[in-house]
């Protein structure tokens, strides 16, 4: 007959299984605590694992969005900046016409084409501004430089000009552009401007015919795209991070410059050269501070920055909001888990220590 | 009563003295076997004193049954628990790095820098190289997942060898207790045996037992298939030498009956056989059926459908491979999960660098001039931000899938991890609860049936003081029969 009820194997076995039981919640423990989040999320978790991973995803995204919007910052304030050069160059042709006034000696006049040419030279400098390998004013040609060098030896943009100069004056039967009345040259500056800012297609001749029909501006003097570069900064939220070089404000600043610094010449009739005077000036006004204008661009840059850099403070708003969710789900209180190893610890050491004790206890010590 | 008599009752205390030391020695030989059952050797009163009757076990029904229901429900449990922290492993540690979910995530910040600069060449190919990750990803998944199905294929067949053996060895100790209860000898070490093997059993499949006359035992299964009665009846299973994603594992048949997978994260399958087919013909194909939904997601997102968007879609960026390994353009139904798509989805090779390139995600035309949609410049993003907006937009997912109502395949992706841990979640906290139990019941079976050697050292002690006023008996009849002969001579 049985009389005890507990076997010798049992009580091994349940002693065995305790301290097992304690060193596994140790490892846990420790783990724990040294990582900070739980030891195995997907048991801790469950079906919100799916969360935490929604939240994390969002997290990175949100760390791209900020990417993107600090690229498109940058751009954006490269625009900026160079339009804003622009502009002051702007200033300095209206300037240099008013030095001018009605002077009609060489000297004046020779400094004159030379501000215009200066101010040339350096507006198609700043339309060039490329930032990390991106030529901001190109739309999204961005590989392209946007605008041809008036200057350059054998420039199409300068042959095309005077091209257009020469079908005017054969047209009109006019000798040459010296004996052009103030009459002709309004009328040949009407055409050009027509031309320059795209009112108006080539023709042929004196154009090749392949280009007839096309915006003289976009076939000789830029290669800029009409699309601007877009930058996504929100999930929701598209803007333009660039501007491009096919603006009126562009095209007027170019035909300003270009008329006052290749008709303002001594042999030419003073009438004639009052007139270009008079159209540069009127133009390079409009050139900033009109419909599609120079300032208009910067107006609509300023807008996307500020909008970029709202979309940004948002971002990091988010991101923090984001970030402490996720942490609620996985983080544990390291704290916490150090006290709760320090008591498995103190468990484990007294599980050892009975288990001793009750291993050393026999009846066959005694016999 | 003659002293001659007092002799004999002396004598038989030498006897049963002897039987009782013999068994306690083999419960002590045997304290550290957890099959063995005590057995103490019952004295009663007869012959020339006392005689021992019987040597019974300590026999406890009850207990053994409830251990051997704890034993198949612990080991179906277990069992169920290992095949998803296998699946979960393919998936990465704590992180679910190797997830769907987070190579996505990845390809899709990638996809952002892109979009942002998509003049960029070295973006461009970091965001293509993210792209063959995650394809690669679903196909390492995928591949992995079907070789689970298929270990647990042969586990099956392992299961079912060993029960069939186990019934086979089962027939021979049945016929042994039988045969010793007949001829009324000892059936003691037979019934451990026997006791033993149900466990064994009861490992595999889930078991109830039925003693009926004569000690013969007669095994059920937990469903009421007949399992053993009087001989084993056959087990048969038909093993399948390759597992893809829309080949179905064969049943397991006990006595022509097929036996049932067991079900959901808490299962209920009892034993390992149930459990191994809940993993290979629910849990991995779910999983699987999840992936290929990624995988038909993720193309139908990067769809090519030309300038206006009234071509007809074709494969962009992703692309898969029909059975025969042919490249298809067509993109796959939408709603209707396509076996095994996730083992064949691939990066369209003119993508990527250096035979391809990347600008022809950026500018389309993946599918000819026809589909190309940017003629402007390379710094266009616009393209490349649709296929990211339709990474988030609305999608159908086949409701076989079990987490159909996610909105959009990124969040399918991360459904598709969150309904994998609740699983091994659910499955974890069962397997604590059912491993406790079974180690309760052990614990309830062993201190009821087993061994205290602290007990049988303190019977010795009452034999060896048995033993001892036995030859004390003896030689105070001997002085007196001497005594007596003493008189006589």
């Amino acid at each position: 007959m049985k009389t005890s009820f507990i076997s010798t194997l049992s009580i091994q076995t349940t002693m065995r299984n305790s301290i097992s039981n304690v060193q596994r919640e140790m490892v846990k423990a420790n783990q724990e605590a040294v990582s900070q989040k739980h030891a195995d999320l997907g048991v801790t978790l469950g079906a919100n694992t799916s969360r935490a991973i929604d939240l994390s995803r969002d997290i990175t995204r949100t760390d791209s969005l900020l990417t993107t919007a600090a690229l498109a910052t940058q751009r954006l304030e490269t625009a900026e900046l160079a339009l804003k050069s622009m502009n002051e160059q702007g200033l300095k042709i209206q300037s240099a016409i008013l030095t001018l006034g009605s002077s009609a000696d060489e000297t004046s006049l020779s400094t004159a084409r030379m501000a215009m040419s200066d101010a040339l030279d350096a507006f198609t400098n700043f339309a060039n501004t490329a930032v990390q390998g991106e030529y901001i004013f190109s739309g999204i040609n961005s590989d392209v430089k946007p605008l041809d060098d008036y200057f350059a030896p054998g420039s199409p943009a300068k042959a095309a000009v005077a091209a257009e100069l020469t079908q005017y004056l054969s047209d009109n039967a006019i000798p040459s552009k010296e004996q052009m009345t103030q009459a002709q040259m309004n009328g040949f500056l009407d055409d050009l401007e027509a031309k320059f800012n795209g009112s108006a297609p080539l023709t042929s001749p004196p154009h090749p015919a392949a280009v007839a029909g096309q915006d003289f501006w976009k076939t000789f003097f830029s290669d800029a795209s009409d699309e601007n570069m877009k930058s996504r900064i929100s999930p929701t939220e598209v803007v333009e991070s660039s501007t491009n070089a096919n603006s009126q404000g562009m095209r007027n600043f170019a035909f300003a410059s270009i008329i006052s610094m290749e008709y303002l010449q001594t042999g030419m009739d003073k009438d004639a050269r009052a007139a270009v005077a008079t159209r540069t000036t009127s133009v390079i006004n409009k050139a900033m501070n009109s419909e599609g204008s120079i300032n208009q661009q910067r107006t609509s840059v300023g807008i996307y920055t500020e909008r970029v850099s709202k979309a940004e403070e948002r971002l990091r708003a988010q991101k923090d909001i984001l970030t402490t969710s996720l942490g609620s789900m996985e983080n544990v209180d390291p704290e916490e888990a150090a006290t709760r190893l320090n008591t498995m610890k103190t468990l484990l050491e007294t599980a050892y220590t009975v288990t001793a004790k009750i291993q050393q206890l026999s009846l066959a010590n005694f016999l | 009563m003659s002293l001659a008599s007092a002799l004999s009752t002396a004598q038989s205390i030498f006897t049963n003295s002897g039987t009782q030391s013999a068994v306690s020695a083999k419960n002590i030989a045997n304290a550290q076997n957890p099959d063995y059952t005590r057995r103490s050797a019952m004295v009663v009163t007869g012959g020339n004193g006392a005689i021992i009757g019987d040597i019974t076990r300590s026999h406890s029904e009850p207990l053994l049954r409830q251990t051997i229901a704890s034993s198949s429900i612990a080991s179906g449990q277990r069992t169920v628990l290992d095949g998803l922290q296998e699946i979960k492993n393919l998936m990465g540690g704590n992180d679910n790095e190797l997830s769907p979910a987070k190579l996505i995530a990845a390809f899709r910040n990638n996809l952002d820098a892109f979009a942002g600069k998509a003049n960029d060449t070295g973006i461009g190919i970091a965001f293509i190289s993210s792209a063959r990750d995650v394809a690669a990803g679903l196909n390492i998944a995928s591949d992995k997942l079907q070789q689970i199905r298929k270990d647990a294929d042969d586990q099956i067949k392992q299961n079912v060898t060993d029960l069939n053996a186990l019934l086979a060895k089962f027939e021979t100790v049945n016929n042994q207790v039988k045969n010793a209860v007949s001829s009324g000898t000892d059936p003691n070490d037979s019934l451990d045996e026997r006791d033993g093997l149900v466990k064994k059993i009861s490992e595999i499949v889930g078991v109830t037992s039925y003693t009926r006359g004569g000690n013969d035992m007669v095994l059920y299964t937990t469903d009421g298939t007949t399992l053993f009665e009087a001989v084993p009846r056959k087990v048969t299973f038909q093993q399948t030498a390759a597992f893809d994603a829309s080949t179905t594992g064969s049943g397991v048949y006990i006595d022509g009956v097929a036996l049932k997978a067991g079900d959901s994260g808490n299962t209920t399958a009892k034993g390992s056989l149930q459990a191994h087919m809940q993993i290979r013909d629910k849990i991995a194909p779910t999983f699987q059926s999840q992936l290929d939904e990624i995988a038909r997601g993720l193309i139908t997102s990067f769809a090519e459908t030309g300038p206006t968007g009234a071509l007809l879609p074709q494969t962009g960026l992703f692309t898969y491979k029909d059975g025969a390994g042919v490249q298809q353009t067509a993109i796959p139904a939408a709603g209707t999960i396509v076996p095994g798509l996730a083992s064949k989805i691939f990066v369209n090779p003119v993508v990527v660098p250096p035979a391809g390139t990347p600008d022809k995600v950026r500018d389309g035309g993946i599918n000819g001039a026809a589909y190309i949609v940017n003629t402007g410049g390379s710094s266009y993003g616009d393209l490349l931000d649709k296929y990211n907006q339709n990474l988030t937009g609305p999608m159908v997912f086949d409701t076989d899938t079990e987490i159909a109502d996610a909105p959009d395949v990124l969040s399918f992706a991360a459904d598709s991890m969150g309904w994998l841990e609740q699983l091994r979640s659910t499955a974890t906290a069962a397997d604590e609860t059912k491993t406790a139990m079974l180690s309760r019941s052990l614990e309830a079976f062993s201190s009821n049936t087993g061994v205290s050697l602290d007990e049988e050292l303190s019977l010795l002690l009452d034999i060896e003081q048995s033993y001892k006023a036995g030859a004390k008996l003896m030689s105070t009849v001997d002085d007196m029969m001497k005594a007596l002969l003493d008189i006589a001579s």
